[in-house]
């Protein structure tokens, strides 16, 4: 028989894949592969666009022309889809005081103040046995405020402490006769109540604030009932590792108290029904998916932060699959525990608290993903004869098995940017998998949220490429502690600062972050999401549920291109006696294409047959 | 001259007072020493200034005022490249911060584009 050109083609939630290869004589040569960006939902007609993309590729790579390829063969992709949804379940509620608590790079002076605010032009010229905490709007020049306060002081008017609008703490502390603590750079100066007692805090440069931030210490400032104590704590813990602070009492009670119902969230399941309170976090909720048995839906408590969370998650995946809102049952959910920021109510220089809360991924299991009428709208587009080959899982794993050093029984774990899905097949060819909430996506959300980023790109960039620290114009120390040396400047942009060291340029980060900071949140996210899922996959399709039985263990997908959650896995499979690792398919194409991969050695085998 | 430590603002001759006091402002608030001098010749421009500030400072870094405020500031290190960074007039105090960050090694204060 004459061999023919065939491709397989992989719609994945993110990205598309094709391998072409030449079969015929019970060969199968590869000639190439390519990777596009899927276009539209998974299992869309919107995907033909990046496929006949990728098969333009492939085939320019390969040097053949488009209509020497005979036949597609596509995947049957997994009809499940994925969402994110992520609440706090606490909240930092200031009453009866606002606050002030920023690092601003170069407060002025050192100390406590304890006083009365006024406004710079109000402030008296007499001794009226009052402290005063002056207050200097952004409109003010440096000079001029110095010469007020240190003529106020000359007669005899006792000032203790500042609070300035722009970066000019240290020029009016350096101008003042009466050295006082002065906080600079507050945003919403405009928004401190004046007439009111408060208290102004700098600490040495490199030290934290020890009153301010001590429940007792602002007891002690503001001569405090043990049930006032109670309640300005949480502007204590607030504050917490400034370097300066500034508390204002305003007994009044202008912010008014809001609670957060955190709520709690049903799991029907196939073996019970289990309910627990997000309160609880994430592993108890994880506790109670695995006593609750494969889930059957997942339902929040109506009115409550929760249950707005679960409808929202119910409501994005009606949308995306085109079914009924009560026809979406959840099939799986990850919950973790998340650092969320949240600006806090009564604070005045945007300052953010960061709240203790859950991010939960969903998945639904969908009618079977329409791919037919995908590779009829192909047939038409391209003039190829297009199939739908076998089961995702089979192929992934008949892909995976062309890594050196495997054999069957084998469990490959697919980690993409939707779920991570796992596959097991056993010596006698029999394929169980399962799919899994929580991935890629998952991780990048977390980045995000907990370095108060607002840039879904930078946090995704984060996840995807190490860090470095601009140290001078010519050196860079990087994550692990060594000196990077380079022969060209750095660039005005990016020094003294923490970097992406993307593969060629150097992406800069915010000021206030530091390297330890990012890494840290960016390991805790990955080990959060993908050693957890890793170990819920391989117990669900382990025999007898039991991981030790498991021999080998391989990652492909996107998340196992990653520089070190390959590693993580390794690792922590490392304890259960499994050798883990990533794929390298066909030898060559690493964790990727093992899918597509997959789909040709089985049209092959058709062919050659 | 050299056991003192400074970054050089080298100005030229009949420069606004306000102008070259704004670069002085920005260093004085991230507290470097500095010293302001007054360059009678007729090289005027920021850049050329900014490198004779460099190349005199005990502190590898210099800073060279226009006559309109137009600020250069130079690194020792960087003789054959342009000046390190500009700052167009009107700017000095961020000229003078950023002037200073860069001996500390801070990361550098973008110009707010109005």
């Amino acid at each position: 028989m004459a061999s023919q050109i065939i491709a397989g083609v992989d719609i994945g939630n993110s990205s598309t894949e094709v391998a072409l290869a030449c079969v015929g004589n019970g060969r199968v040569e590869f000639l190439s592969q390519y990777l596009v960006k899927t276009t539209g939902v998974k299992g869309t007609v919107d995907n033909v666009l990046g496929i006949r993309q990728a098969l333009k590729e492939a085939a320019g790579m390969a040097g053949v022309s488009f209509s020497e390829i005979a036949a597609l063969y596509l995947n049957d992709a997994v009809p499940v889809i994925g969402d994110l949804a992520m609440d706090v379940i606490s909240e930092t509620v200031i009453t009866e005081s606002s606050m002030i608590g920023h690092n601003p790079d170069t407060p002025g002076g050192t100390g406590l103040g304890i006083g009365t605010t006024v406004q710079l032009d109000e402030l008296p010229d007499t001794c009226d046995g009052q402290d005063y905490i002056v207050v200097i709007p952004e409109g003010t020049d440096y000079e001029w405020a110095a010469y007020r306060m240190n003529r106020a002081c000359g007669q005899g008017c006792s000032i203790t402490g500042a609070i300035v609008q722009k970066d000019d703490g240290v020029l009016i502390y350096n101008r003042l006769q009466r050295k006082i603590p002065i906080v600079d750079e507050v945003a919403y100066i405009e928004k401190i109540p004046l007439g009111k007692r408060a208290a102004v805090e700098v600490a040495l440069p490199g030290h934290v604030i020890r009153t301010l931030s001590n429940p007792y210490g602002l007891a002690t400032v503001f001569g405090l009932t043990p049930e006032e104590t109670k309640r300005i704590a949480p502007i204590a813990r607030a504050l917490v590792g400034n370097r300066s602070a500034v508390v204002i009492r305003t007994p009044q009670g202008e912010v008014i108290e809001r609670k957060v119902e955190a709520g709690r969230i049903t799991l029907h399941g196939q073996r019970n029904k289990v309910e627990v309170s997000i309160n609880d976090g994430a592993d108890i909720i994880m506790q109670g998916m695995e006593r609750a048995g494969q889930l059957l839906d997942a339902v929040g408590e109506a009115g409550t932060n929760v249950g707005g969370m679960l409808n929202g998650l119910h409501q994005n995946l009606a949308d995306a699959t085109g079914q009924p809102f009560d026809a979406i049952t959840i099939g799986d959910l990850l919950a973790v525990d998340a650092m969320i920021p949240v600006s806090v109510s009564g604070a005045i220089a945007g300052e953010l608290s960061m709240e203790s809360g859950v991010a939960i991924a969903s998945m639904v299991k969908t009618e079977r993903v329409p791919v037919q009428k995908v590779a009829q709208a192909l047939e038409t587009e391209l003039g190829i004869p297009v199939e739908v080959g076998g089961v995702e899982a089979e192929m992934a794993i008949r892909g995976a098995l062309t890594t050196p050093g495997t054999e069957e029984p084998l469990v490959i774990l697919d980690m993409g940017g939707g779920s991570t899905d796992a596959a097991m097949i056993n010596q006698q060819g029999n394929i169980t998998s399962v799919h899994l909430a929580g991935a890629g996506d998952m991780v990048t959300m977390l980045i995000d949220s907990e370095l108060a980023l607002h840039d879904r790109e930078l946090a995704e960039k984060i996840k995807k490429h190490p860090l470095g620290k601009v140290m001078s114009l010519f050196h860079m120390q990087l994550e692990d502690g060594t000196i990077m040396f380079s022969k060209t400047p750095f660039s005005p942009d990016v020094y003294g600062r923490v970097v992406i060291r993307e593969e060629s340029e150097l992406v800069p980060l915010p000021a206030k972050l530091s390297m330890e900071k990012v890494r840290e949140t960016r390991l805790s996210a990955k080990r959060r999401v993908f050693v957890t899922n890793a170990l819920r996959a391989l117990k669900q399709v382990a025999p007898s549920g039991n991981i030790k039985h498991l021999a080998f263990v391989v990652m492909v997908g996107g998340s196992a291109l990653d520089f070190e959650i390959p590693q993580m896995i390794t690792e922590e499979l490392g304890k259960y006696g499994i050798v883990a690792g990533f794929a390298n398919v066909r030898g060559t194409q690493g964790p990727r294409n093992a899918v597509a991969t997959g789909l040709v050695l089985a049209a092959a085998q058709e062919v050659t047959l | 001259m050299k056991q003192q430590v400074y970054i050089p603002v080298l100005y030229k001759q009949g420069i606004k007072k306000r102008m070259l006091a704004e670069v002085c402002t920005g260093l004085e608030e991230e507290g470097v020493p500095f010293l302001c001098l007054c360059v009678a010749e007729a090289e005027e421009k920021a850049e050329k200034l900014g490198r004779r500030a460099a190349l005199m400072s005990p502190l590898q870094v210099g800073i060279g005022v226009d006559a309109d405020g137009g600020c250069a500031i130079c690194h020792e290190k960087l003789a054959q490249h342009p000046s390190y960074i500009t700052t167009p007039p009107g700017n000095g105090r961020i000229a003078g911060q950023n002037a200073a960050r860069l001996v500390k090694g801070l990361p550098l204060l973008y110009i707010r584009k109005e």
